[in-house]
């Protein structure tokens, strides 16, 4: 395979095109082949002001071994707990990921938002810490900046308070993992969900990962 | 090119921008029936409100109906907006105060080409809210202070080691030196005594410990040319929401839309950011900003070379559009590295 005959010139970075054509192939996987699996509930592509950006959204189960549940367990059952009912199950948090081109650092950036069974938003960075950085990522993220890789910033598009993923480095660590450049757009993408979006439990399915490589 | 005296003076002279501020506690935090009396103080236009928090906590201290507060609980308003501490306060002046921004000589011909030392002077004038006469001038910003109920879907929450706010900061300076150099190498390499001394500098709002640092992002050693102007466009959003707006290029097979609406925020921006290089396309001309603004926002600047729907606000003036974005850059830049213009409609 001969650099020149990549769609990906400029790796690590990735084009405003290349980026909506990455994404438009995974959106089309998931339509296919989503029902084969429960971890993602929603992929969308979604256009603001000329600006293309991702939506992926997955509830998570939060094991109450991992997190002092009880903040998170709804008070009025909590009350009312009469013994007769068995509750094994943590609370369920939805995590929504955006994923957004940084025209600065021409690489994906994760943005992400976690919100509690009352639809409240979990503001409190080492909750988030807990319920969504698998504990292999977590010494590898604090590492980085003041507070860490994960910072708080306003959501380019809806403007809300927001965590993301600081995107300084992703182009060194894409760049560290490959000997050869990638050769499709989706296939950057695949990567940069296994460097960076790994790292917040954003891992594409094996079902999508599947149909991908026949894609 | 330009003298090395000069960048010196008109930095100088944005640094020495301020905004007289009126901020009151807000009446329903107040312990006494009337308000308290106002806290009144210059702010740096390149400085960032949460540095005032602990002054103003204590001088409210007295007034407080809850004294458990911590000052990292307090939050500014403007008519109900609050207000982004991660935008320096000229920004924010110049976004929501609705003062009308200095404009300078109009009756010049706008097609004229001025030189960078034409465009200086006009920047000059506009750029300064004098000392001692701008108070006189100027009416104070009327800013309301609160201490409880933050407003969470608004602002990021600060924290009492104000960390958030340093993290904010550096990740804005960082984006500054990646779009200038090509690489965050240099902030990353700085020792942490630069970075240390360039956060405190901002703080103390000492331009005498920033400008050798900030000399060092400028022109790195050895390091390229500049390759990119770090410069965003921000003009209020016209739309209430900004999803509602937006098309769906693709929709999932779950068309489950139990999505809450974002909230139809007062004072929702719209933010443009593109890829600013210093010389024209192709060519060995410098890039103005009517360039860049003709190209950006071709809508609202239908001519590189005058304003006629909207106009360019920087620290309190309107931009010349004939104004090279390098010139701009070395002499007009905020703190945080960035050029941040706001977009005022005409008329």
């Amino acid at each position: 395979m001969k650099a020149s005959e990549s769609s990906l010139p400029s790796f690590p970075s990735i084009s405003d095109q290349g980026f909506v054509e990455a994404c438009m192939q995974l959106v089309g996987i998931y339509q296919s082949h989503g029902e084969f699996q429960s971890s993602w509930t929603k992929v969308q592509l979604d256009k603001v002001d000329s600006v293309t950006f991702m939506t992926i959204q997955r509830d998570i189960e939060v094991d109450r071994n991992v997190i002092d549940a009880d903040e998170l367990v709804d008070d009025e059952f909590h009350e009312h707990d009469d013994h007769s009912i068995v509750k094994t199950d943590g609370p369920t948090v939805r995590a929504r990921f955006t994923i957004i081109r940084s025209p600065t650092y021409q690489v994906p950036v994760l943005y992400f938002d976690l919100l509690d069974q009352h639809s409240k938003p979990v503001t409190d960075i080492a909750d988030v810490y807990r319920i969504l950085v698998p504990e292999i990522h977590r010494c590898q993220i604090n590492s980085i900046g003041v507070i860490g890789a994960i910072s708080m910033t306003s959501h380019p598009i809806t403007d809300r308070p927001t965590f993301f993923v600081h995107p300084c480095r992703t182009a060194e660590a894409l760049s560290n993992v490959v000997s050869n450049r990638p050769y499709r757009t989706l296939d950057y993408l695949m990567l940069w969900f296994g460097i960076v979006g790994s790292t917040l439990g954003l891992s594409i399915p094996v079902e999508l990962l599947n149909a991908s490589n026949t894609a | 090119m330009t003298a090395p005296s000069r960048p010196r003076s008109l930095l100088n002279q944005v640094w020495n921008g301020s905004i007289p501020l009126e901020i009151r506690l807000a009446s329903e935090e107040c312990r006494t029936y009337d308000q308290s009396d106002p806290y009144l103080i210059q702010c740096p236009r390149v400085s960032y409100w949460p540095f005032l928090l602990p002054r103003i906590h204590s001088f409210f201290a007295t007034s407080l109906i809850n004294p458990e507060v911590s000052f990292s609980d307090g939050w500014l308003s403007f008519e109900d907006v609050p207000l982004k501490w991660q935008y320096p306060m000229g920004l924010l002046y110049d976004l929501y105060a609705g003062t009308e921004p200095f404009r300078p000589d109009t009756s010049a011909p706008a097609a004229a080409t001025p030189t960078p030392e034409e465009s200086n002077e006009a920047e000059q004038s506009g750029a300064l809210p004098r000392p001692g006469s701008s108070s006189s001038s100027t009416q104070p910003w009327k800013l309301v202070l609160h201490f409880t109920d933050w407003p969470q879907e608004h602002l990021v929450q600060l924290d009492d080691q104000g960390k958030h706010m340093q993290d904010a900061y550096i990740n804005a300076v960082k984006e500054a030196d990646f779009l200038r150099n090509g690489s965050a190498k240099v902030v990353m390499s700085l020792s942490k005594q630069d970075s240390t001394t360039l956060y405190s500098a901002v703080q103390d709002h000492s331009l005498q410990s920033y400008y050798p640092i900030y000399q060092k992002f400028l022109k790195p050693p050895g390091g390229p040319a500049l390759r990119h102007v770090p410069l965003k466009l921000y003009m209020p959003s016209t739309s209430t929401s900004a999803t509602s707006t937006s098309t769906a290029v693709a929709a999932a097979a779950s068309s489950s839309t139990d999505e809450p609406a974002p909230p139809t925020a007062a004072g929702m921006l719209r933010i443009v950011q593109t890829l600013v290089t210093p010389l024209a396309p192709g060519g060995r001309a410098q890039n103005t900003l009517g360039a860049v603004l003709n190209t950006v926002l071709p809508a609202l600047f239908p001519s590189r070379r005058r304003n006629l729907l909207a106009e360019p606000v920087l620290h309190g003036a309107v931009v010349p559009l004939a104004a090279p974005v390098e010139e701009l850059l070395k002499e007009a830049a905020y703190a945080d590295g960035w050029l941040h213009v706001v977009v005022s409609m005409m008329g």
